[in-house]
């Protein structure tokens, strides 16, 4: 793939809360932004436009805007019909879709269900930030969008010198790195379009926990 | 694509709106997170609104519990009659439906242009415009180049906002599952009554006489609870079924292992007995029918149906067939019900059956009497043509595939036959260029297979529905539709209506999703495809709000919908009276039905035997029951009811199967003249030795219902489907489908 070699795990909240002083979380917003649209929305040249726009060399940590870079533009040369085929076998089904983006699924011990303790805790995520889902769609708070919007959100906060590192890293506990990297090597494993696993591979290195260091405690710069 | 040169401005975008005062914010979340309307609120507080049930006519009311927006309870509302507080298990499994990952969730179009179930239709996610927009276009090209008549329509004739689209494509080829569930019934009420009617005044009747329909199992409250209530008043209650584990048969004073298929032949009898003793309601069957009039020919038409000549058929002793006569005719207020898809209501005499037992009622001076067959006092809600009258509809030809046209009481009915589709399509190649098809399932079809493959010849498909069932394998644009919890409507209570009730179903929750409602749905497609029947005088779009804010003030149910949500459930409690003219043309009950007769069918009912009958190859009769946490085949993917019973299997005697070598839990085949299934035997006395019994709902092979994909085995695959002809050909004025027909081999595997 073209989104550059395998980097540091679980960027996204040491960039959020730790890397303030190098504009971490800048990055850190724009990062899991870009990585919530991939989720929420089916490819259109829309998206592509969006996901296409260059990353400023201020937030290209450690390579990651680059990387972020190549993976729109793998997203953007793919054949438009493979790829929401694609997109759409994965997140949406109605086959089963094997990466269900709603953190819900992936915990019942039962079937699956919607609309559970994992939406019903980003609710609550969600009013704590004074801030909501604005989606066409009503789709429930814990789907993996949604969870990386508010985490974005939260980051551009940081950005601005708001104290939010709290709320970050309980969100982060509670909704990315105890869910997402099982999500993101699901999509890697699933995908059969290359845009897909680049995405799947970009995921999980955002979302997965600093490796050696314990699924929840970022290190210090 | 190129990626764009943006500067930072372009995907770092300063928030002062959305999020005033704080920092920076990345264009990716434009139209994504917004700032909270309430900042800081708490979550929303617990709330409990009024309801209707939505998965059977019983439309039990209930309040829903629904806390920080999610819906986390249902149960009954003591207030409302027809649910008396009481739900079902289907009903209470509200959230199981709802939450189900499988539903359909945003509109889809295929990509792959191999149609053929169990093959990757390759679904793309696509906006409504775009779905809505092929849709109608689709719809409007197809009835320019090819006719109305090319575009099937596989739906019920209501709700009147579907009425109104289906009648804006003026096809002749709509067709829904009533031949399969009431139609033959409703024919006949039609004609001997002068309506037909759902109500049963099951808790003032004294006697209960049921033929297979299976009152308390089926777990329709209105009427389950309605007759524990008569049993718990002394009612006696009889049950003719050839399965003794049903649930009435279970709580039944009598319960009688009828031969299948020979429920005419037993009532006929009580008929002759009734008859021949001078035990019917003289007052009433004098004053009130035409029995009179046509005496000699009633007489002598059920002369020769004794009691003896019914136990050969039946298997029913003579002497308990008399009994029986008498005490319905004089220990009353008596009942016989008739539903639909009973034992005794579809095979190939259902539709004579169903004239015999309405007879019956009849000659107990019942019929709109406590304790009888009565006809509904409901509220007046005036559907969407009322309050925006279309400009005309196009002329339907009146000639369809299945030929119904030349059946003249099921053409003026104009529904049901799916048990003749398959049949009219092989006849009709190259027909029908467009299909649209909401809240069907092939596994609602004899003989799914059949169906399938014709249904995948249709060049382009629109399927609206709520879950992913095999039909929409087949379909090319897929319109996800919300739940009743998502919608609003009002309910009028017809099948317990002694005074008129009606409730409101309000939405608990936002659609979920990209769901839309039925009517938002049709709203927005009318208005591509045939935008003139869906504007108001004034050119503006109908506002489908106004129109149940319209529905609701006409009705007399409040100044508007909002205040009818308010409210729940409106009841006009009124002493019942009983009518003492009927909706017919001459105004009585007709015994003797003359336009049966000028029409060249029975004017009475007269014996015939079910269209299949055991054989060397086929020796046992096929029963199927619908079991009580399920409806038909569309809510078996609900998790919660699929913990209940997610799967069936085959019940066999225990005799028969000591015979076969068969023993509890082997895989066994059943296998009819169309089709075989496998399932696991269970083995019990419950069931005749001469019957098998498959319940009915499972078997899905739709793998986008996660659930119910591949658990237990279709009862339709062994059950043939007919003709038009066949249906002619019986003189079966009711066009019954035959479903419980078939016959089939058992054998261990």
């Amino acid at each position: 793939m073209e989104s550059g070699g395998p980097g540091p795990r679980g960027l996204l909240l040491q960039l959020a809360v730790a890397h303030t002083a190098s504009g971490g979380p800048r990055t850190a917003a724009f990062l899991s932004g870009f990585l919530s649209r991939f989720l929420l929305d089916p490819p259109s040249p829309e998206l592509h436009a969006l996901l296409g726009r260059r990353v400023e060399p201020s937030l290209d940590h450690d390579g990651l805007g680059a990387r972020a870079e190549a993976v729109a533009r793998l997203y953007a040369d793919a054949d438009p019909l493979a790829l929401a085929k694609e997109w759409t076998r994965l997140f949406v089904g109605p086959r089963r879709a094997p990466c269900r983006p709603w953190h819900d699924t992936w915990e019942s011990d039962g079937p699956p269900r919607l609309m559970g303790p994992k939406h019903t805790s980003m609710e609550s995520f969600y009013r704590r930030a004074g801030l909501e889902p604005a989606r066409v769609e009503n789709e429930p708070a814990d789907h993996a969008g949604l969870v990386l919007a508010l985490f974005s959100a939260l980051a551009a906060r940081a950005a601005g010198g708001e104290e939010v590192g709290d709320l970050l890293r309980e969100l982060w506990e509670a909704h990315v790195a105890s869910w997402m990297p099982r999500l993101a090597e699901t999509l890697i494993a699933e995908a059969r379009v290359p845009a897909l696993t680049a995405v799947g591979e970009f995921l999980l290195e955002a979302v997965s926990p600093p490796a050696g260091r314990g699924r929840h405690a970022p290190p210090e710069p | 694509m190129t990626l764009h040169d943006t500067t930072r401005r372009d995907f770092l975008k300063t928030s002062g709106t959305a999020f005033a005062g704080a920092a920076v914010l990345p264009g990716f979340l434009d139209g994504v997170v917004r700032r909270a309307a309430a900042p800081g609120a708490e979550a929303a507080a617990t709330s409990q609104l009024v309801s209707a049930c939505s998965w059977c006519g019983s439309a039990c009311g209930f309040k829903a519990t629904v806390k920080d927006g999610v819906l986390t309870f249902v149960e009954g509302l003591p207030e409302d009659p027809q649910g008396g507080g009481k739900m079902c298990a289907k009903g209470k499994a509200a959230a199981g439906y709802l939450y189900d990952p499988d539903r359909l969730k945003y509109p889809m179009k295929r990509t792959n242009p191999v149609k053929k179930i169990g093959v990757d239709p390759g679904w793309v996610k696509i906006s409504w415009d775009e779905a809505l927009d092929t849709a109608a276009a689709k719809l409007k090209e197809t009835i320019e180049k090819n006719g109305r008549d090319s575009v099937l329509v596989l739906g019920l004739p209501s709700p009147d906002v579907w009425a109104r689209f289906v009648n804006c494509i003026g096809t002749s080829n709509r067709f829904d599952h009533w031949d399969e569930c009431f139609l033959a019934n409703r024919v006949v009420s039609a004609n001997v009554i002068g309506g037909f009617v759902w109500c049963h005044d099951f808790a003032n009747a004294k006697y209960i006489v049921t033929f297979g329909w299976d009152l308390v199992g089926k777990a329709k409250v209105v009427w389950a609870r309605a007759v524990a209530e008569a049993k718990k008043k002394g009612a006696k209650i009889v049950s003719f079924n050839p399965y003794k584990a049903a649930g009435t048969s279970v709580i039944a004073d009598e319960a009688i292992s009828i031969r299948p298929g020979s429920d005419l032949a037993v009532v006929n009898a009580m008929i002759h007995v009734i008859l021949a003793e001078g035990l019917y309601d003289e007052t009433f069957v004098k004053g009130l029918t035409n029995f009179e009039e046509h005496e000699t020919a009633i007489r002598a038409h059920f002369a020769p149906y004794t009691p003896e000549w019914a136990e050969e058929l039946s298997d029913v002793p003579a002497g308990t067939i008399r009994r029986i006569a008498r005490e319905f005719a004089t220990q009353g207020p008596a009942i016989a019900p008739i539903h639909k898809k009973t034992p005794s209501a579809n095979y190939a005499n259902g539709t004579e059956t169903s004239f015999a037992i309405t007879i019956l009622n009849v000659l107990a001076g019942t019929i709109d009497r406590p304790g009888g067959r009565f006809f509904p006092r409901t509220h007046s809600i005036p559907g969407i043509d009322a309050i925006v009258p279309p400009p005309k509809y196009p002329a339907k030809s009146g000639v369809d595939i299945v030929g119904r046209h030349a059946h003249p009481f099921l053409k003026a009915v104009g529904s049901g036959m799916f048990s003749c589709l398959a049949d009219g399509m092989r006849k009709n190649p190259g027909k029908i260029q467009m299909g649209i098809i909401t809240r069907y399932s092939t596994m609602a079809f004899p003989n799914p297979p059949e169906v399938e493959a014709e249904l995948a010849k249709i060049p382009f498909t629109v399927c609206t529905d709520l879950f992913p069932n095999e039909i929409i394998e087949l379909a090319d644009i897929v319109l996800p539709q919300s739940l009743s919890y998502e919608s609003s409507d009002l309910v009028a209570r017809d099948h317990h209506a002694p005074y008129k009730m009606t409730i409101v179903r309000q939405p608990l929750v936002p659609p979920m999703f990209e769901t839309k409602p039925l009517g938002a749905i049709l709203l927005a497609w009318g208005l591509k495809a045939f935008p003139e029947y869906w504007k108001n005088a004034d050119g503006t779009p109908i506002n489908m709000t106004v129109v149940l804010n319209e529905k609701t003030k006409r009705a007399g149910l409040g100044a508007d919908f909002a205040e009818m949500k308010a409210k729940g459930f409106v009841a006009d409690v009124a002493p019942f009276v009983p009518r003492t003219t009927f909706p017919t043309a001459s105004g009585k009950i007709n015994i003797y039905v003359k336009a049966f007769a000028d029409a060249g069918f029975e004017p009475l009912p007269t014996w015939k035997q079910k269209r299949d009958v055991p054989s060397d190859a086929y020796p046992f009769y096929l029963l199927t029951i619908i079991p009580p946490m399920q409806i038909r085949n569309t809510t078996t993917n609900n998790r919660i009811v699929n913990e209940i019973k997610g799967t069936n299997e085959v019940f066999i005697n225990v005799q028969t199967a000591r015979g076969l070598g068969i023993a509890e839990g082997d895989t066994v085949k059943v296998r009819s003249r169309v089709g075989e299934i496998q399932l696991p035997a269970r083995l019990t006395e419950a069931i005749r030795p001469d019957c098998v019994l498959v319940p009915h709902g499972f078997g899905h092979q739709s793998r986008l219902m996660t659930q119910a994909y591949g658990k237990g085995a279709k009862d339709a695959v062994l059950v043939p489907g007919q003709s038009m002809d066949d249906i002619l050909a019986r003189k079966d004025v009711g066009g019954s489908a035959c479903i419980m027909d078939a016959v089939v081999s058992v054998s261990k595997v």
